[in-house]
């Protein structure tokens, strides 16, 4: 069996991850069958390409194994899946970076297996190393927008090939354009959401889209005590604000459904089923500039004046 | 009065639920000895996520046996990190008072 890959681009800028997603059968064939993933004709692919492709081809290799890349004719494309580690059977945990012709500074894929005791940071704070000077409005809210994201896979996803991440920086592109992507093959956001108990009666993708990225919901029980309660379900929320506000975009794809919110509001597209969730942020980093730290005024403006005496701080 | 140097972990984005639970187990374990200050030193700590404070504070003010706020103090924290601990223990106490 021949999967063929878009004919021009893998692209969340270009012609769009659900278009993406329409042309090409990213189904799991039957087990034993030979696999060969076709990117002959890719030109252009970038990181929610990437995670798609790679958390396919994990799930596909585990009961096909004679598995086979075919690689872009077009030497930009073939050299950018270099950089991206895309062709190592089995990359590391922690990155490489390597160099590449262009302005871009490529985060390689990085697929994680299990949460450990400090993966979360220590794959944000590798984003963080390799961004850099490159990105000083950015990389802080990427960082929290990339650890956020991989907590809520190995919280809700139950994806049993892990985490897949990877993310690139354009520092000279319009804007100066950053992208993180990272995905699964869990259960997805409907599936997590009902198994709450709170939203049992959720009835589609797009449902749970639109719920998910409101504020304190989750699929995590608060702690409740004779003291207070705690409030799970800012993580997503806070992304989709973030994009929001600094003329971002956050691309949600779950089940059958794509979600983009971005400045102008919500906008939903259907796709061919993709069991799990990917979810990639595209930020601008001009606007993140102006906009100084748009974490902590998120936050500020959410909660209001504070008031006094409340927790107590010292240098 | 007992410090806990978060920034010993050696991560400067404290970013996951695992991370807090870990760290939560020091805290808990200074108020069952019966500490009557905990200091929790972010310095070298440059950003936490909400998920983060979430499940080390949130967590903590909820299942303790007693009001534990008084007892907390917060060393070396960087703007980034103030503003998550202020929107935890804002929402927190709003819900205490029933306006959340």
């Amino acid at each position: 069996m021949v999967i063929v890959c878009p004919p021009a681009q893998f692209s969340a800028y270009h012609v769009g991850v659900a278009n993406c997603f329409r042309q090409m059968d990213l189904t799991v064939p039957p087990p034993g069958e030979e696999v060969t993933l076709d990117m002959s004709d890719v030109t252009f692919i970038d990181p929610v390409g990437l995670v798609a492709l790679w958390a396919w081809k994990c799930r596909v290799q585990v009961t096909c194994p004679a598995f086979t890349l075919r690689l872009p004719t077009d030497p930009d494309a073939q050299q950018y899946l270099l950089v991206m580690n895309f062709h190592d059977p089995a990359p590391r945990p922690t990155g490489v970076q390597r160099a590449m012709t262009g302005d871009g500074v490529y985060f390689p894929i990085h697929h994680l297996l299990q949460p450990g005791l400090g993966v979360v940071e220590g794959l944000a704070a590798e984003l963080a190393t390799a961004f850099g000077d490159h990105g000083p409005g950015t990389t802080p809210a990427l960082a929290y927008c990339f650890g956020e994201a991989i907590d809520n896979v190995f919280q809700h996803a139950r994806s049993p090939i892990g985490a897949v991440a990877a993310a690139q920086l354009l520092p000279r592109s319009h804007g100066r354009w950053t992208q993180a992507s990272i995905a699964d093959r869990g259960v997805g956001v409907l599936e997590s959401l009902r198994g709450s108990g709170a939203h049992t009666a959720l009835g589609s993708d797009e449902e749970a889209l639109r719920l998910a990225i409101q504020r304190n919901i989750t699929s995590t029980n608060p702690y409740v005590g004779t003291y207070g309660r705690s409030r799970p379900g800012v993580g997503l929320y806070m992304i989709s604000e973030v994009c929001r506000r600094t003329g971002g975009e956050l691309l949600l794809l779950s089940g059958d459904t794509l979600l983009r919110v971005g400045r102008g509001g919500e906008i939903v597209e259907a796709v061919p089923p993709w069991p799990g969730t990917i979810l990639t942020v595209r930020l601008s980093g001009r606007a993140l500039d102006d906009a100084g730290d748009v974490i902590s005024e998120i936050r500020r403006s959410l909660r209001g004046p504070a008031p006094a005496g409340l927790g107590r701080f010292e240098d | 009065m007992i410090t806990i140097r978060l920034g010993a972990t050696g991560h400067a984005f404290l970013s996951s639920r695992p991370m807090a639970k870990y760290l939560r187990e020091s805290i808990d374990t200074a108020l069952r000895a019966g500490a009557d200050e905990i200091v929790l030193d972010f310095s070298g700590v440059e950003a936490v996520t909400d998920s983060f404070t979430d499940e080390l504070l949130g967590a903590l003010i909820a299942t303790a046996d007693r009001d534990i706020l008084p007892l907390l103090r917060f060393k070396g924290c960087t703007e980034a990190v103030r503003s998550a601990i202020e929107a935890l223990l804002h929402e927190v106490t709003a819900r205490r008072a029933g306006a959340v």
